[in-house]
């Protein structure tokens, strides 16, 4: 515990484009970041989501787990408005985002799980590209581009070339780089560990770490228990279209460590 | 190794998949039908200009034959150029098996085989059928008939050895071009250019064909005369030829035929072995060295950021650059060459039914212009499916739907409205078209325009795997066709009951707005309710 706070003090010392100081006041009295309230969605016959509920605290990092096929790449698309649901209600800092999806998307900063991006831009154009989309000013995106490119160590060589010729490594970096460029107030990941090299992975965990400690939310799903049992604290295990358990690490730190047993547990009970 | 290698090449290549066994077998008989009838075709014409080609050439065909062969022999060379580059230099194939225990001979002897055969068949169907015919023409020995079947594995041998011997250069002059957009466009462009005025010398031999009812003026003592000197230097075909056909020095020809192979065969063994490797393990176009300036990145407002990626997506998708972008800098002269012959042809031949229909020639044209626009519109707005995953962005991004697709609208009406109104401009210019044909066709063309790329852009919205964006794209085409073929049976029917041309073109463009415009009606909710709709993966 003593660790953490000082690791949380540590990178509140550094230079950081998150700060919230700027935050709306009726943005702060709200509570949750992200509220799904009895999400259903079908693929044809199949039942995907059936009746998901979740509610993600401001500036906490909430992991979505579970199996391949079970739904978290759905309700990820639901989120970010890449798929229709059925029914329910999807909430982004008290937005509907079937009634005002651009505000909502506006809040948001996305991850796909393979790096999609316009291959044929350079990174600076795609990062261009993206900034424009989300009207930024000027000055704002000059102080967080300077500051992505040397967290995530793209050199402005790289950032010139097209991003066709990128490995998966930098492709996947271009796509955390334009997920954070708005400043988003919620950070949503999908799968983002897949084909970054060690030295990102790290760079990725401090980021997560330190967009939470300024006051934002990251919502995350990975197959990876280690990343999940590093950077979370809480942790949803969905089973069958709804959440089976909801693990609080603040409250029970211990069982950081155990997520890996409960997560085979709850599929072998199944099985 | 190399014939497991082989195979590997042969299942990779044979893209098509079957639910049924008789599909497999239906397509197959079809695609031979479609050969048979080529050669049929090809034989039928060789033939005719056979017959012709006596009364203006004392040579006779035999040059003809040579050129043919040659102009052939080129187009090998470029295909299997395309073909080996595509095998040599595939990064996923390469992936695959450098790791394995393979040499890199093998695998370039393996492709090499692969080149081969397919160069094989395609000379078989092509080269053979022609000597066959010219043998049977002039009643040569069997033995003739036996070298138009060893023909093919001759060339074959030579052109692969010389596609071989170019890869190299031409693989880094492919990734070059990659590199530079500015050097594509020059280069698309420059491709354009050439196909125009080789189109425009097909057309005009077919216009003086037509005028002299003969090919007279087409096969030109000068013409003749031309062609017989130029053919002694196409090596190694009029060689071979001279040998087979007109008993020629044997020894020059066989050693000019080796020398080339074995000079362009051990080049471009060593070369292509050599860069085989260094290419597909160093990824060579990576390191480029080539440093800009450090620009700041500017900002740009939605609309003006949305406009940008659509014209980098449209001129940086290679295939569109040479299908749709190509096909509009060739409309003004399509249009030219085809409305002008056909009118000279009506005028020549036709004129009789004038007395029926006074709108005849005019009515033609109108509908030619019209039937240009929208093939080449008809698949122009496919800016969602070319999106590809990217779609995702346009699904994420914070931007009103209705703005995105407005925008994704504005390039291929842009680029499709400016070049009817060059087509419109030249037609005019030259006095091909009347003012009334100008304006008409200027608005029915540019409603057209407009009609084909919305419609494209809604139907493209559908999940792609669905049935009704299959039934849909089918509509879209149909529609590309049919409507001029409308407008020209309705400009013969006014004409028939001798309607006023000013109310015959009055006529036509109501009746165009009242079919177009349903289509916009509640357009923005549909756009909308369909981006909300469409699901991406």
């Amino acid at each position: 515990m003593e660790e953490k706070n000082l690791n949380e003090n540590k990178i509140n010392q550094e230079e950081t484009i998150f700060d919230i100081n700027e935050e709306l006041p009726e943005v702060k009295q709200i509570e949750y970041a992200i509220q799904i309230k009895d999400l259903y969605k079908s693929y044809g016959k199949k039942d995907v989501l059936k009746g998901l509920n979740v509610n993600v605290k401001k500036g906490e990092v909430y992991g979505f787990i579970g199996k391949n096929g079970i739904g978290k790449s759905t309700t990820i698309d639901c989120i970010v408005g890449l798929k229709d649901y059925d029914s329910g209600e999807i909430l982004i800092l008290d937005t509907d985002n079937k009634k005002d999806p651009l505000k909502a998307k506006n809040l948001i900063g996305y991850v796909p799980s393979e790096p999609v991006t316009y291959e044929m831009m350079s990174g600076n154009e795609y990062l261009q590209f993206v900034a424009s989309s989300y009207g930024m000013i000027q000055s704002s995106f000059n102080n967080n581009y300077n500051f992505l490119i040397k967290k995530f160590g793209m050199s402005p060589k790289d950032m010139d070339r097209k991003i066709r010729e990128y490995s998966h490594g930098m492709k996947q970096k271009v796509c955390l780089m334009a997920s954070l460029i708005h400043n988003p107030k919620v950070w949503i990941l999908d799968e983002p560990t897949v084909g970054l090299d060690i030295m990102v992975y790290e760079v990725l965990l401090r980021m997560i770490k330190e967009f939470a400690v300024h006051g934002r939310t990251v919502f995350i799903t990975s197959h990876n228990i280690e990343l999940v049992s590093k950077v979370c604290d809480r942790v949803a295990i969905i089973n069958d279209g709804k959440i089976e358990t909801l693990l609080d690490f603040k409250k029970e730190p211990l069982k950081r460590r155990d997520l890996s047993k409960i997560f085979f547990k709850i599929y072998r009970e199944e099985e | 190794m190399v014939f497991d290698l082989v195979r590997k090449e042969t299942l990779l290549h044979d893209t098509s998949s079957y639910k049924y066994k008789w599909q497999k077998y239906l397509l197959r008989a079809i695609k031979t039908i479609f050969i048979g009838l080529f050669i049929a075709l090809e034989c039928f014409i060789f033939l005719a200009l056979n017959e012709k080609i006596d009364e203006y050439s004392s040579y006779g065909i035999f040059d003809f034959l040579i050129l043919f062969l040659f102009i052939m022999f080129i187009v090998s060379i470029v295909n299997s150029l395309f073909v080996l580059r595509k095998l040599l230099f595939d990064k996923k194939d390469s992936s695959i098996l450098l790791p394995l225990p393979i040499s890199s001979g093998e695998i370039i002897f393996s492709k090499l085989f692969y080149l081969f055969f397919e160069q094989v068949l395609l000379n078989l169907c092509i080269s053979t059928p022609l000597l066959i015919c010219f043998g049977a023409t002039r009643e040569l020995v069997p033995y003739f008939y036996v070298f138009s079947l060893v023909y093919p594995l001759m060339m074959s041998l030579i052109t692969t050895s010389i596609s071989l011997t170019f890869v190299v250069p031409f693989e880094y002059l492919y990734n070059f071009l990659k590199k530079y957009d500015i050097a594509q466009f020059v280069l698309a462009s420059m491709v354009v250019i050439l196909l125009c005025f080789a189109y425009k010398y097909v057309l005009d031999l077919f216009l003086t064909a037509l005028n002299d009812s003969s090919f007279g003026g087409v096969f030109s003592s000068d013409f003749v005369n031309g062609l017989h000197n130029i053919s002694v230097f196409l090596v190694p075909i009029s060689n071979i030829l001279d040998v087979i056909v007109n008993g020629g020095n044997a020894l020059s020809a066989v050693s000019i035929y080796l020398g080339m192979l074995v000079v362009f065969f051990i080049i471009g063994i060593n070369l292509s072995s050599y860069f085989y490797n260094k290419m597909n393990k160093l990824d060579y176009y990576k390191t480029s060295s080539a440093r800009k300036k450090q620009k700041e990145i500017k900002v740009l407002s939605v609309s003006k950021a949305l406009i940008k990626k659509e014209f980098v997506m449209l001129f940086k998708d290679n295939s569109y650059i040479f299908s749709y972008t190509g096909l509009l800098i060739m409309m003004p002269f399509l249009s030219f060459v085809v409305i002008n012959s056909l009118n000279s042809i009506i005028y020549d031949n036709l004129r009789i039914y004038a007395v029926y229909f006074p709108e005849l020639i005019n009515g033609l044209n109108l509908a030619l212009i019209l039937v240009f626009i929208s093939v080449i519109n008809a698949n122009a707005s496919l800016s969602v499916s070319r999106e590809e995953k990217a779609i995702q962005i346009v699904k994420y991004l914070p931007i009103d739907p209705f703005k995105q697709m407005a925008i994704k609208l504005i390039a291929p009406i842009s680029l499709s409205s400016a070049s009817l109104l060059i087509s419109e401009i030249v037609l005019i210019s030259t006095s091909t078209i009347n003012w009334y044909i100008f304006l008409v066709s200027l608005l029915l063309g540019l409603a057209l325009i407009v009609f084909t790329n919305v419609f494209g852009i809604l139907v493209d919205m559908h999940d792609k795997n669905s049935n009704i964006k299959y039934k849909l794209s089918y509509l879209t085409s149909l529609i590309s066709i049919v409507y001029p073929l409308f407008i020209l049976v309705l400009h013969f029917l006014f004409s028939f009951v001798s309607c006023p041309v000013a109310l015959i073109y009055i006529l036509e463009i109501l009746i165009t707005g009242g079919l177009l415009a349903p289509l916009f009606i509640k357009i923005n909710t549909r756009i909308r309710r369909l981006f909300n709709l469409m699901e991406v993966n």
